[in-house]
């Protein structure tokens, strides 16, 4: 597996699965950036079909610039982390590497691991809870 | 000595004949508007009722997108002593949690959010134009991010906009749908409203005016079954002023029986521009303004679930019975953004307002600030009068998310509280009777128990009021009560205030507490500024009462009743006052507490605070609270 290919695969797993810390109204959540892009997706459509607001225009504009930092940081911290496990792991283990990565935060995400500030259902919420 | 007695009591006998004397008349005290027979309990002297005008159902959409399912009419059975179920709901749409009251209310109002009760409805009617709407979609399938979204847009602004789906011609779509909810608002509270002579509860039609940007609520409360054909939202009048023009063109002129009153709440969340002296144009307030406005607001809400607006140490630092309920943010937002964060300002607060009010008074000639006193709930459960610390289930509304299942942890924000009750003195439980007492503020607030308080004044109240059997009769007849003006003043001497306090007797196997003090609290105007004082007037503050924090069993002294008379030992008057009494129960737990204890929260061992019971051991957490009640001020005007 490429290093590019790596890398893109962990980023993947941590975009799924990988608590981050970001601001909502509600206060700050730790979960994956899927739920902060779904959220700036949503609350997108929901602007451009309902216009935005005073409030509501502050909030969208902290989503998506949250949505987008936290994604290039994220991107860059995958790509030191793989190069780190090429470094002292040797690339023969790359793999193994990531998919351990990806089984852990896997088995962890099916808890209540989550912070989910403005969820519909509870503020601690697993993977299958995180777009509530 | 004797024979002074007996005139005194003589004169007391007349002046209740002239003013009091309609049971022996067979007359009411009070206009009836409604056709209805004199309830079997009515009494001239008046007694304590015991309601909630501040409760929210499944048409305000912030109790609706937290799971609150429960109608008006449900409202209602529960306020009478009906078990309710409430959220979680599982699949098959049975409740996870049950509440019930340990005694019913005397008086309730349903007050859900006028803003959308429209797009609520649209939303969850199937069918409906709108249902299939994105907007609606979310609501459904998001509803917590359609609690931001929709209240962002129409609740929480100084310019509220209704969304597209509602229409283009200002939103029509939804304020006509709004009739739907309105009318099984007026219905609900029509089939509760208890017929009989027994009178047991009173429903009034009623709903919240919820204007923005900052907490500038109302509820406005109508006093019978005559009310427009639509309420008010903060979208069509969008400031109070705006508000009151529409509850008098469109109540009490345009619709011949209808009569009105709004109440201010949550003044602690306004940012301290819930009692601005400044009128609709922004100029300094002119004497109309002032008789519009307490036309309009005889009553403020001063407790409730997201806490209480009495007063605050920042500003009455010399007061420390102001650390209760109190909320360490000035406005709602702040609540969710913490760098909005700043130090609750005094005109958030209605004991410096009350001080505001006499300096208006005294360059107006009218009060603007002429507030009665109550509390209420403001629960987003559908749960009027759950106010019980020791069996909480939280409020809803801008708390805890309780969707498909309960959150682990604290059912509400550690800084809110379970709210308080209304109480207004009156001869009957009736909806003319208690909107009478409304209008001249025979009112007062607790933070849950129902004490029964009376508070009179006067200029020649006899010092030994408390040791006849004619408190009752001799203060209406030689004094006025809560809510009322000290007549004109007499040759020489200073005002004397007679408090009376029964205690919460509670319930079998919930007893209240006991009385610790009583107290007055004066505010008056000397040299152009407020200034204020608390006077310990009856109990003990420096008993020995406590409770144990770890069982929250009380133990020490404490009274069943207090009662004394007191006259104000720096009376000057040149110098226009006001004067409320405040009663206080013993230390006891409060609600989080025994929430915290019963999670088996142990602060001594961090291991046993599990995820959610995090606040339990915040530093600043209040374990303890002081009940309490707050009667309607008694005003002096020299």
């Amino acid at each position: 597996m490429s290093e590019r290919a790596a890398t893109i695969l962990l980023f993947g797993v941590f975009f799924l699965l990988l608590p981050i810390p970001f601001f909502l109204m509600g206060g700050v959540a730790w979960a994956p950036l899927l739920r902060l892009s779904a959220l700036a997706g949503l609350m997108s459509v929901l602007g451009f079909v309902d216009g935005v607001e005073g409030l509501m225009a502050v909030a969208l504009a902290v989503v998506l610039v949250q949505c987008v930092v936290f994604s290039v940081l994220l991107w860059f911290a995958t790509g030191l982390v793989i190069r780190l496990v090429r470094r002292s792991a040797g690339e023969r283990f790359q793999g193994w590497v990531v998919g351990g990565i990806a089984l852990i935060l896997a088995v962890a995400s099916l808890f209540p691991i989550y912070t989910t500030p403005m969820s519909s259902t509870a503020r601690q919420a697993n993977v299958l809870e995180i777009l509530d | 000595m004797f024979s002074k007695y007996w005139i005194r009591n003589l004169l007391a006998a007349g002046g209740l004949l002239g003013g009091l004397a309609l049971p022996t008349f067979g007359e009411d005290s009070f206009e009836r508007t409604e056709d209805r027979t004199r309830c079997e309990h009515y009494d001239a002297l008046r007694n304590p009722f015991f309601g909630d005008l501040h409760v929210h159902t499944r048409y305000s959409l912030d109790a609706s997108t937290q799971g609150t399912r429960t109608t008006p009419r449900e409202a209602s059975s529960f306020a009478r002593g009906a078990p309710l179920g409430i959220q979680p709901w599982g699949g098959d749409g049975v409740p996870e949690r049950q509440a019930q009251l340990r005694r019913p209310l005397d008086f309730a109002a349903v007050t859900d959010h006028a803003e959308l009760f429209g797009e609520t409805y649209l939303c969850t009617t199937p069918g409906a134009e709108g249902y299939d709407s994105l907007i609606c979609a979310m609501y459904r399938r998001w509803p917590r991010l359609a609690f931001f979204f929709m209240n962002g847009r129409v609740g929480g602004t100084a310019n509220p906009v209704r969304h597209r789906f509602c229409g283009d011609e200002g939103g029509e779509r939804c304020r006509s749908a709004a009739a739907g909810p309105w009318k099984e608002m007026q219905d609900a509270a029509a089939e509760a409203y208890d017929p009989a002579p027994e009178c047991r509860f009173t429903p009034f039609v009623a709903y919240e005016w919820t204007g923005g940007p900052t907490n500038m609520h109302r509820n406005v409360v109508f006093r019978n079954a005559v009310v427009p054909a639509l309420p008010t939202s903060a979208v069509e009048a969008t400031t109070a002023w705006q508000l009151w023009d529409s509850l008098e063109s469109e109540c009490r002129q345009g619709l011949p029986g209808c009569e009105v009153l709004a109440i201010p709440h949550n003044s602690n969340l306004s940012g301290g521009v819930m009692f601005e002296s400044r009128n609709a144009e922004g100029e300094p307030l002119r004497s109309e303004d002032a008789r519009k406005r307490i036309r309009n607001e005889p009553l403020v809400e001063i407790m409730q679930h997201k806490g209480a607006s009495e007063c605050s140490v920042a500003t009455s630092a010399a007061d420390e019975l102001c650390d209760f309920e109190s909320l360490d943010y000035d406005t709602f937002f702040a609540r969710f953004v913490g760098i909005l964060r700043e130090e609750p300002v005094a005109s958030n607060f209605v004991r410096p307002i009350l001080g505001e009010g006499l300096v208006q008074q005294d360059r107006l000639g009218a009060n603007p600030f002429k507030l009665g006193i109550l509390a209420s709930t403001d629960t987003h459960l559908g749960t009027p009068g759950l106010v019980m610390e020791d069996n909480y289930p939280g409020h809803g509304g801008a708390g805890v998310a309780v969707g498909k299942r309960l959150p682990a942890g604290l059912l509400d924000p550690i800084e809110y509280n379970p709210g308080g009750l209304a109480v207004a003195w009156s001869e009957e439980n009736s909806r003319d009777a208690l909107y009478a007492a409304f209008e001249r503020r025979e009112t007062y607030g607790t933070s849950g128990p129902r004490m029964r308080v009376r508070f009179f004044g006067g200029w020649d109240l006899p010092e030994d009021l408390c040791r006849g059997s004619d408190f009752v009769e001799t203060g209406y007849a030689r004094g006025v009560p809560m809510g009322g003006d000290l007549p004109p003043r007499e040759e020489g001497g200073a005002p004397v205030f007679a408090v009376s306090a029964l205690r919460d007797p509670g319930t079998p196997g919930h007893p209240g507490g006991l009385l610790q003090r009583l107290q007055v609290v004066k505010v008056w105007v000397e040299e152009g500024e407020a200034r204020e004082a608390v006077f310990d007037i009856a109990g003990d503050p420096d008993s020995d009462a406590t409770v144990d924090l770890d069982s929250c069993r009380v133990s020490g002294e404490g009274a069943e009743s207090l009662c004394t008379v007191w006259r104000d030992p720096g009376f000057q008057p040149s110098q226009s006052a006001v004067y409320y009494a405040r009663v206080l129960e013993n230390p006891s737990c409060r609600w989080s507490t025994w929430v915290c204890n019963e999670a088996g929260s142990d602060c001594a061992d961090p291991g046993s605070v599990t995820t959610g019971f995090e606040p339990c051991c915040a530093p600043d957490t209040r374990r303890s609270v002081q009940e309490r009640a707050w009667t309607s001020p008694i005003w002096y005007t020299p």
